[in-house]
């Protein structure tokens, strides 16, 4: 007998509404017959196909009872979503373990997915981003080539003019100069630029014209600066002063004001001018192909190939070279907008800002890790948890139940709390996590996605791989069971996994890695934070000077105000302004910090006098001016005796009169190796600092009076100071801010770590209640049945260490030998901290379960049976 | 005749089959009987299509055979005209005729 193809008729059964199955099935069979013994069975079958595709129509279709004709997979997964929800509130302990576990590192995964999505997405909400490129050059120095953002003044005009597929293009030229307005006078970066800028790009603007940037002598402003410079004032047609230099002041009127820059830009300028004025005001000596701008950038036509252009532009090198054989450009590379952020962390002296990727792969691989550890907990807890529902399986197979239908009902149930566990993530994400990271990030990243296809792909892909991932094991696991092994309790499980033993471990190793890894880098970095700064910053308030005239104003008022304790003029500053020299002896060279600044310098700062004494301050270059040395030189240099050494800086003969400690002259000290130092006498007309020493607790009312005193000596400079004691501050919150990320990481391992070992135990001790019983009829002592209960789980807390630690002291180990050129060494302390750590957390979260399990009452327990 | 109570050329065809075939008139036969009298070749779901169209609209009414070892035990709907059936097909004859007559004879003459 010759049959129809299967699948055609499973596939009209399917769609083909029961009321007219049976006519349509039986009239397609009827010729199906009649045809195979006229044309033959192939003939036959390929016309059965064709009926079935002709009757698929909607009439044919449309279910014309609703009611009675639900599919029985609807009935069932009705079902299933019932005791789904029934068991989740049942057995409300076990499910908050899971999904508590699941939405903390689902919240860890969406909060740095949202940051690494908007780094991977910056700059992509203007029209034009894809059209946009920036001009870099390649540029051969000291043999080897170097991407350089940087490109010739000239070349972003001279590609608009000759090449027809370039249709816009602007540069960027930063400058410093000071701005007033009124009273606010502050230092800034201002931006030259072409006004191909607004053109190009969206940023709209809030008030003013759109086409400032063409009009002489207009500036165009960001929102922030209107708000820092105008308050409430409408700033547009506002006179802002601009000074240069001591002879170069220049009246610009505000033409436009920005509105606020949107949070996914890289580019944030501040204050924007036309190029020309870079000319008019005569800032660049040459203004040709010699000279590079900070940054050129082209918008190409429609459909236009930058590699072309990139081609056509060679011939602009030999123009390039020949007006600067120093510096060569080789080639010329177009980098698209899109990717600028992604990849200016190769371009050197890169105008949009963006981090390196490393650090974006290590945090998208730590939520990884993260995500697989708490599906390796649910994995294990769902497991477990169907211990207790063993007879309802069987009997769902006596019924009727297949084995698939067990394994939709089990992933069912868990795609449920995995919804659930997506939702509270989500939450912690938006109210926890996020403000976490924004206020440890010098940015400030919103709680949304690049774009809303982005987030509906994120979110499903993320229910139904965690929710797949983590459901199907235990799903099948389950559903494999036989009923009558069941019902004659043959089957017991929970006791003897070796799966589950092996993901615990994996959990553990991973959080032991990370507390490890925590403890390490922790006590690295407060050891970096309390390094010794060799000198006091107690009261010392050091204030820019502009010209020399401010530095005797400061000194009549510092002699005559009670609130100075001591002042002196420096050429540098320590932390603020420091310049490397090389300093010979004799023919040995040493790169050196050299400091030029007063005879009193070092003891207003309390430097530390380790032998010899201070420096006279007398200049005479005859006499071999006095000069101190840090210890640190000394070392270089390897001298017993530094006194009376003598040192060549700049062609000047110095002696070494004394040796004070090392001190701390940059901000960032933690990340660069220290080096030797020199402090020698500068005549007064190069003093750049007037540094104040406050009497005892009067910082901020000096702070105050100079403030007030500087709007009469220098009303057209800022008043820019810097208070000592917090000069160091931006490296103390990048260390407090990474300290922060690496605890509430290794705080979320700990926890998934101890919610996967109670969720084990506590089942394990569910299932051996019985032994525990026994044992304990025949004289087992609490301790005894607490060492039973527990004993495989020492183990595998034991391999965890044994694994984890290591491992997480080889990978912050290096990464902090890296980072820090003077590391804290290595001691025991972190290892037994996190081990303790570890151990009281664990032991925290079994303890109840194992005073459980040592308090049966076996005649409750054995009654039953 | 109001728009809604318009006969196709296929249902009108349709309708005189499952007359002339009283009580033996199910989807298959119905198609054969095309078929063999017009050299129609119908597609059985097309059929079934104007039946059923025919039959919401009142012209036809259908009921379930008995079950035959043919076609593997499965029934067949069996149509037959109803009296709006035979209503309107009457009139669409009559409508037929009358144009037919009112053809002058002048027209059949092909030979001038």
């Amino acid at each position: 007998m010759i049959n129809p193809p299967k699948w055609a008729t499973k596939f009209l059964r399917w769609y083909c509404n029961p009321d007219l199955l049976e006519e349509i099935e039986g009239d397609i069979y009827e010729l199906f017959d009649r045809r195979i013994e006229e044309k033959g069975a192939g003939f036959a079958k390929r016309k059965f196909l064709w009926d079935t595709l002709r009757f698929f129509r909607w009439s044919n279709i449309k279910r014309t009872h609703t009611i009675n004709q639900r599919s029985n997979a609807i009935i069932m997964l009705r079902n299933y979503l019932h005791v789904g929800f029934r068991n989740m509130t049942r057995y409300w302990v076990t499910s908050s373990i899971n999904i508590f576990g699941l939405a903390l590192a689902l919240a860890t995964l969406i909060t740095l997915f949202i940051f690494i999505d908007m780094q991977q997405n910056m700059d992509n909400y203007h029209t034009n981003t894809k059209k946009i490129y920036q001009v870099v050059n390649n540029v051969k120095s000291e043999g080897e080539l170097e991407l350089w953002g940087d490109s010739p003044v000239e070349l972003g005009s001279i590609l608009v003019e000759n090449h027809s597929q370039v249709e816009e293009m602007f540069r960027v030229e930063y400058q410093y100069a000071n701005v007033k307005y009124e009273d606010n006078v502050f230092n800034e970066l201002l931006v030259f630029t072409d006004p191909g800028f607004l053109k190009m790009l969206d940023f709209s603007v809030l008030a003013g014209d759109r086409n400032t940037l063409e009009k002489r002598d207009h500036i165009v402003i960001s929102y922030d600066m209107a708000e820092k410079y105008f308050a409430l004032e409408d700033p547009v047609g506002k006179l802002l002063t601009l000074k240069f230099g001591s002879n170069n002041i220049k009246t610009f009127t505000v033409g436009a004001v920005l509105e606020k820059y949107p949070y996914n830009s890289s580019m944030r300028f501040n204050f924007l001018l036309p190029m020309e004025q870079l000319r008019e005001l005569q800032l660049v000596d040459k203004f040709d192909w010699s000279y590079f701008t900070d940054a050129t950038f082209i918008m190409l036509k429609d459909g236009a190939d930058p590699l072309a252009l990139t081609e056509q532009a060679d011939q602009y090198i030999s123009t390039q070279n020949s007006f600067d054989p120093e510096w060569k450009v080789e080639s010329f590379e177009l980098i698209s907008l899109e990717t600028l952020c992604q990849q200016s962390h190769r371009i050197r002296s890169a105008v949009a800002g963006g981090s390196h990727p490393a650090g974006q792969i290590a945090l998208g691989i730590i939520a990884i890790l993260l995500t697989v550890l708490a599906c390796f907990n649910y994995m294990n807890i769902s497991v477990a948890a169907s211990t207790k529902r063993l007879k309802e399986i069987a009997l769902r197979k006596v019924v009727g139940s297949n084995r698939g239908a067990i394994t939709v009902q089990f992933l069912v149930e868990n795609l449920i709390q995995v919804f659930v566990a997506l939702i509270i993530g989500t939450l912690i994400g938006y109210f926890l996590f996020m403000p976490g990271l924004n206020s440890i990030l010098p940015f400030s990243v919103p709680f949304r996605f690049a774009s809303i296809p982005m987030m509906v792909v994120f979110f499903l892909s993320i229910l139904i791989l965690v929710g797949v991932v983590s459901s199907l094991y235990p799903a099948l696991y389950v559903s494999r069971f036989q009923p009558v092994s069941i019902f004659r309790g043959n089957t017991k499980f929970g006791t003897k996994n070796v799966f589950s033993k092996v993901l615990l471990a994996f959990q553990l190793t991973f959080a032991f890695t990370t507390v490890v890894g925590c403890f390490l880098f922790t006590d690295n970095a407060v050891f970096q934070k309390n390094q010794e700064w060799g000198y006091e910053g107690e009261g010392i308030l050091s204030l820019t000077l502009n010209d020399p005239s401010q530095y005797s104003a400061l000194n009549e008022f510092a002699s005559a105000n009670p609130l100075v304790a001591e002042f002196v003029g420096s050429a540098n500053q320590l932390c603020i302004d420091y310049n490397v020299h090389a300093v010979h002896q004799r023919e040995t060279e040493v790169r050196s910090v050299v400091f030029n600044t007063h005879a009193n310098y070092p003891q207003m700062m309390r430097m530390k006098l380790k032998e010899g004494q201070w420096i006279n301050g007398k200049l005479d270059a005859a006499n071999n001016p006095e000069i101190l040395i840090n210890e640190q030189f000394v070392k270089k240099m390897g001298w017993d005796q530094p006194i009376g050494e003598r040192l060549t800086v700049d062609s000047t003969l110095l002696t070494v009169v004394g040796v004070v400690e090392n001190f701390q002259y940059q901000s960032w000290f933690g990340y660069d190796q220290l080096l030797p130092s020199i402090i020698k006498v500068t005549p007064e007309e190069n003093y750049q600092y007037a540094i104040f020493k406050s009497t005892p607790g009067n910082l901020t009312a000096l702070d105050a009076s100079l403030k007030a005193l500087w709007l009469d000596v220098a009303p057209n400079d800022p008043y820019d100071r810097v208070i000592q004691s917090n000069a160091y501050d931006q490296f103390f919150n990048e260390l407090d801010g990474n300290i922060v990320v690496i605890n509430v990481i290794s705080a979320i391992a700990i926890v998934l770590a101890a919610l996967g070992l109670f969720g084990l135990l506590s089942f394990n001790i569910q299932s051996r209640i019985k032994e525990f019983s026994v044992r304990k009829i025949l004289g087992a002592t609490t301790g005894q049945i607490i060492k039973i209960a527990s004993k495989q789980y020492f183990w595998i807390v034991g391999i965890g260490f044994v694994l984890g630690a290591p491992a997480g002291f080889f990978m912050i180990n290096s990464l902090i030998q890296s980072v820090f050129p003077n590391p804290k060494p290595v001691g025991l302390m972190p290892f037994i901290l996190s081990m303790l750590i570890m151990a009281l957390t664990l032991a925290f979260t079994i303890t109840g379960q194992l005073i459980k399990a040592s308090h049966v009452n076996p005649a409750e327990n054995l009654r039953n049976e | 005749m109001s728009k809604g109570e318009h006969l196709g050329e296929l249902e009108e065809l349709i309708l005189l089959t499952v007359g002339s075939l009283y009580n033996e008139a199910y989807g298959v036969s119905i198609m054969d009987e095309i078929k063999a009298s017009s050299g129609r070749d119908l597609n059985v779901s097309a059929a079934h299509a104007v039946l059923k169209r025919l039959e919401t609209k009142g012209y036809l009414k259908s009921w379930m055979g008995g079950a035959t070892q043919e076609r593997g035990g499965r029934r067949k709907r069996y149509f037959s005209l109803t009296p709006s059936g035979k209503g309107i097909l009457d009139q669409s004859m009559n409508y037929r005729m009358k144009l037919y007559q009112s053809i002058p004879d002048v027209s059949f003459n092909f030979s001038a």
